[in-house]
């Protein structure tokens, strides 16, 4: 996808974030978060701060955005990420851990995108792996991580978006309910919800 | 989700369902959940689960992924640096563009219309009133049906597809579906484009002239499916495609039905439904986009024997209109820009102003007799705007 277009919508959605933020105000401010003191140090102009934060949140962020779904384009997602994260820099606020912030951001450059696309994108690549593994050798090892990516595939937005963040990300449920703007319960429900779906999907492509 | 009674579902029974995810995560801890989860299958599904979840291994980032970021940061914020596997997306539009301007075989009489100099600014003044006058003209016509009826306005019924599907583009082109009526007339249109739709993804009658149909209306779904993406529409265009690409001759060209010639117009139709395709996430179709728009490429010199076709006898062709101010538009040269404002000022001057058929365009070029008065307010307008 030409994503030309999405700087400008980019920056629009920077203007819902601060009422996102004010909703953090309950928890308690991370000042010992050494990812805080670095983004501090990057409003101020320090260059270097912001090249740590990136290398230390690079891959966390790729994996996000390929959990998710995406596939050739994750990396642009996660530059797109972090040129918005830069961009905020002046205005960003303590208020909360700095990966619930981060993946505040990452969530919105996904659903910015559009996840059909992606996902889109991913089966066609996940098809033509298997059929390149079917008509070469088969490559036992890779048919479990097919099966998982598969299963994926298969849940639902919300459900995948929630599975994602905890599971692979490592985020608790209340840092979920923050990043999604959702109550606890719900994130909680769709996690239950996720691991049932996920239970049959696994137990329907047994032989 | 359906329930499979040989695996029930865990936790209907169990106190700790709730929270049985997040032993497993690490969230929280409870000796007391461990002595129950060797009782509980329940739970210890829910173990396995988590576990084959992170069997996932972690992707690794690209070497120079940091020294992407930390030069993105550093564009304006309009441009952001893309990474390289965006070049052929770029390319292909350069290709294309190329490809159309290349083709504009500017006939005797439009070199002379476009000899007139008109001031852009003065022109860009007048074609949005014209193109709202056209889309009004639109909106009073469509059939209830949601369709609009060659039969009544001059045109070839077989064509009926093809021509309700350009009124849509029009309309979704001007970026003019805000109005409740015009939101409307596109859902209606919409659902008339997809009832003509078989379950192989071809539209309308099946006659030698039907692969413009099968291009135009994929064309208007894709650009509605941009706006207003959903599961019924992503299927039938799956299928509208997978007709497409069937149908593309092996050099790359497309062609009348029973007719083993190429056709430019026809090509140039189906080259534009799949680049808007592909901008959408359709990617297995790029191979086709690719050798399409080589093809144009490679017999986009005015003497070659398709383009002969496209020579217009009369003073306007608004199919040669509308494919070279869509080019046109995205040159940022003074030439261009003055080639555009002569194309659309003599549009302008032919625009009926008064009568019924106010804001529509008469049929008088040589494509007049098929399309009627749909296809050329159709054209116009998408050259307008």
């Amino acid at each position: 996808m030409d994503k030309s277009t999405l700087t400008a919508s980019a920056l629009n959605d920077f203007l819902g974030i601060p009422a996102i933020l004010s909703s953090f105000a309950d928890e308690k401010t991370a000042v010992e978060d050494a990812d805080v003191v670095l983004m501090l140090q990057v409003a101020k102009g320090d260059h270097p701060a912001f090249e740590t934060l990136v290398k230390r949140h690079q891959k966390p962020l790729l994996n996000f955005f390929v959990r998710m779904g995406a596939y050739s384009d994750s990396e642009d997602l996660v530059q797109d990420t972090f040129v918005r994260l830069y961009r905020y820099r002046e205005r960003y606020q303590p208020t909360a851990k700095f990966t619930t912030f981060l993946y505040v951001l990452a969530h919105r450059v996904w659903a910015d995108l559009g996840r059909k696309t992606q996902r889109r994108d991913r089966l066609s690549a996940g098809l033509q792996t298997e059929v390149e593994t079917n008509s070469q050798t088969a490559d036992v090892s890779s048919m479990p991580v097919m099966d998982v990516e598969a299963a994926l595939d298969k849940l639902s937005d919300k459900l995948r978006d929630v599975i994602v963040l905890n599971i692979y990300q490592g985020l608790r449920y209340q840092e979920i309910a923050d990043v999604l703007n959702i109550p606890l319960g719900t994130v909680k429900s769709r996690i239950n919800l996720a691991i049932t779906a996920l239970r049959e999907i696994f137990h329907e492509e047994q032989p | 989700m359906k329930n499979n009674p040989d695996h029930p579902v865990p936790g209907h029974d169990c106190r700790f369902h709730e929270d049985a995810a997040r032993h497993f995560t690490g969230e929280i801890y409870l000796a007391e959940f461990q002595a129950h989860l060797k009782e509980c299958p329940s739970c210890q599904e829910v173990g396995t689960v988590v576990q084959r979840l992170r069997s996932l291994p972690a992707a690794e980032p690209a070497d120079n992924l940091t020294a992407h970021v930390l030069a993105a940061i550093q564009q304006p914020e309009t441009k952001l640096a893309r990474p390289q596997h965006h070049l052929w997306a770029a390319a292909a539009v350069v290709v294309i563009g190329l490809t159309a301007m290349s083709i504009w075989p500017f006939g005797k009489k439009t070199t002379e219309i476009i000899a007139q100099s008109t001031q852009p600014a003065v022109v860009a003044q007048n074609t949005d009133r014209s193109v709202q006058e056209a889309l009004d003209w639109f909106c009073r016509t469509q059939e209830a049906d949601g369709s609009w009826s060659p039969a009544r306005w001059g045109g070839d019924p077989r064509f009926e597809v093809a021509l309700t599907a350009l009124p849509m583009l029009a309309i979704l082109s001007a970026n003019a579906e805000k109005t409740p009526q015009r939101v409307e007339v596109i859902t209606k249109a919409r659902q008339y484009l997809q009832s003509t739709c078989d379950r192989k993804g071809r539209f309308g009658p099946q006659f030698y002239g039907s692969s413009y149909s099968q291009g135009i209306a994929t064309l208007a779904l894709l650009s509605c499916y941009k706006n207003h993406p959903d599961q019924e529409s992503e299927r039938l265009l799956d299928n509208a495609l997978t007709v497409i690409v069937s149908q593309q001759h092996a050099n790359g060209w497309w062609g009348l039905g029973g007719n083993p010639q190429p056709d430019v117009a026809i090509t140039l139709w189906q080259v534009e439904a799949l680049k808007l395709a592909v901008e959408l996430g359709w990617k297995n179709v790029q191979p086709h986009l690719t050798l399409g728009a080589k093809w144009v490429a490679d017999h986009s010199h005015a003497d070659s024997t398709p383009l002969k076709g496209l020579k217009s006898g009369g003073e306007v062709d608004y199919f040669r209109a509308y494919f070279a101010t869509t080019l046109l538009k995205s040159a940022n040269d003074e030439s261009s820009r003055q080639r555009l404002a002569s194309i659309r000022h003599t549009l302008l001057g032919k625009q009926v102003q008064r009568g019924n058929d106010s804001g529509s365009w008469t049929p008088d070029d040589r494509w007049g007799m098929a399309g009627g008065r749909l296809y050329t307010t159709a054209l116009a307008s998408l050259s307008l705007h």
